[in-house]
């Protein structure tokens, strides 16, 4: 079954596509450290659980949900959110402060509610359509769009703060 | 004042997502047009190139956490009963290259199956006879990781998708053989049934391939990037 992906299978998705997750961790978290400490738990948890991944989707769509839960865990848990402020500060300009900064990035998506927060990820880190959501997050297009306006009226209040 | 998240792309731009996917398997004919015209992806595709063949270098090969294997619950019964393969079993179930039967095969990939009735698993190939009831489990095998879907076209002329259970084809990585899960049961359509084995580099949508054996069940237009191996058999009461 192509869900119980044999250890060499998972070898060889790590080398086709271990890229991808390192990219992406390396994006959401800032450090190198961190995105290697998720690429290791990524593969390591398709290694212990082989049967997450059922083969119903495409190999790139169960790691960009595993890396972004992953990420989102390390980004939510206060200990680790304060070391990752204290590796990325916010920017100190005259302008007000953007998501550029990864620091207030962080912050705000360590505030939403998970499923909020996964799409904000996908749509604005990643830059996804609506279609290309719905499907890693399995949900309908329509859901996937009033999920994001619900996150942008809670970042609206936050940014207000 | 609105949130501060924004977008940097053009809305006829490409994803990350789509990239990451289009770095191993083609993409859609729209992305690969885009991709000729837009600069700015084109540049961002060719990061992603970089930093893929940079990582096979740096990362050539992981010490992944030791694991045993997990039992396979869908294994159990192919694999004890083999035991209890019985050469009168093989006889009356197989019928050796004739009446029609053909195999026809394009490229590497292959497409095997067991049959299991009651207690007895037997391996079916060309020109096996089968009777309603009968359990089928398929085997593939070949020489890359391939998406891979088998379908058939039964004595109806009805085209089913018997694996994977979703709508596109399924990775498997085809470095051996390759026991796909999910038995499928044979139903009381009786005469000639050809399935047929898909292996392609991305994983297509299965219905449109369906619908198309329907139309026309003698024989199967293969979908661009896509291998096919087709077995006949002959369901009997």
């Amino acid at each position: 079954m192509p869900g119980s992906v044999q250890r060499e299978d998972v070898e060889v998705i790590y080398r086709e596509y271990g890229h991808s997750v390192l990219r992406r961790a390396q994006r959401m978290l800032g450090t190198r450290h961190d995105a290697d400490e998720v690429l290791q738990e990524v593969f390591a948890s398709l290694i212990k659980c082989p049967q997450q991944f059922s083969g119903q989707s495409t190999i790139t769509t169960w790691l960009y949900s595993a890396t972004t839960h992953m990420c989102l865990n390390r980004i939510r848990d206060h200990k680790t959110r304060a070391r990752l402020l204290a590796a990325n500060p916010p920017q100190q300009d005259s302008e007000p402060a953007r998501a550029d900064s990864l620091a207030m990035a962080q912050q705000l998506l360590a505030r939403l509610p998970r499923q909020q927060a996964e799409m904000f990820v996908y749509y604005f880190f990643d830059e996804m359509t609506h279609a290309e959501i719905a499907d890693v997050v399995h949900c309908s297009r329509r859901q996937v769009g009033n999920l994001l306006a619900r996150a942008a009226k809670v970042l609206e209040k936050e940014a207000l703060r | 004042m609105t949130h501060p998240f924004s977008r940097s792309r053009g809305t006829d731009c490409l994803s990350d997502f789509l990239m990451d996917q289009m770095l191993v398997v083609d993409g859609p004919q729209e992305a690969r047009a885009h991709m000729v015209s837009c600069e700015m992806c084109a540049e961002r595709y060719r990061e992603f190139e970089a930093q893929r063949v940079a990582f096979q270098t740096t990362h050539p090969r992981r010490e992944l956490p030791k694991t045993t294997s997990p039992t396979v619950g869908w294994l159990r019964w192919l694999a004890p009963a083999m035991g209890s393969l019985v050469v009168a079993a093989v006889t009356i179930f197989y019928v050796a290259g004739s009446g029609g039967e053909t195999t026809t095969t394009k490229g590497s990939s292959r497409l095997g199956f067991f049959v299991r009735r009651g207690d007895v698993v037997s391996e079916g190939g060309p020109g096996t006879l089968v009777r309603p009831g009968d359990s089928l489990q398929f085997r593939v095998s070949g020489t890359d990781a391939k998406f891979v879907a088998v379908l058939s076209v039964d004595g109806n002329r009805l085209a089913s998708i018997y694996f994977p259970s979703g709508p596109r084809a399924a990775y498997v990585a085809l470095s051996e053989d390759r026991v796909l899960p999910a038995s499928t049961i044979l139903d009381d359509v009786l005469g000639k049934e050809t399935l047929f084995g898909l292996f392609c580099h991305a994983p297509i949508e299965l219905e449109p391939v369906r619908a198309q054996l329907e139309q026309r069940p003698d024989g199967l237009q293969v979908p661009d990037g896509c291998e096919v191996d087709t077995i006949v058999i002959e369901k009997r009461p």
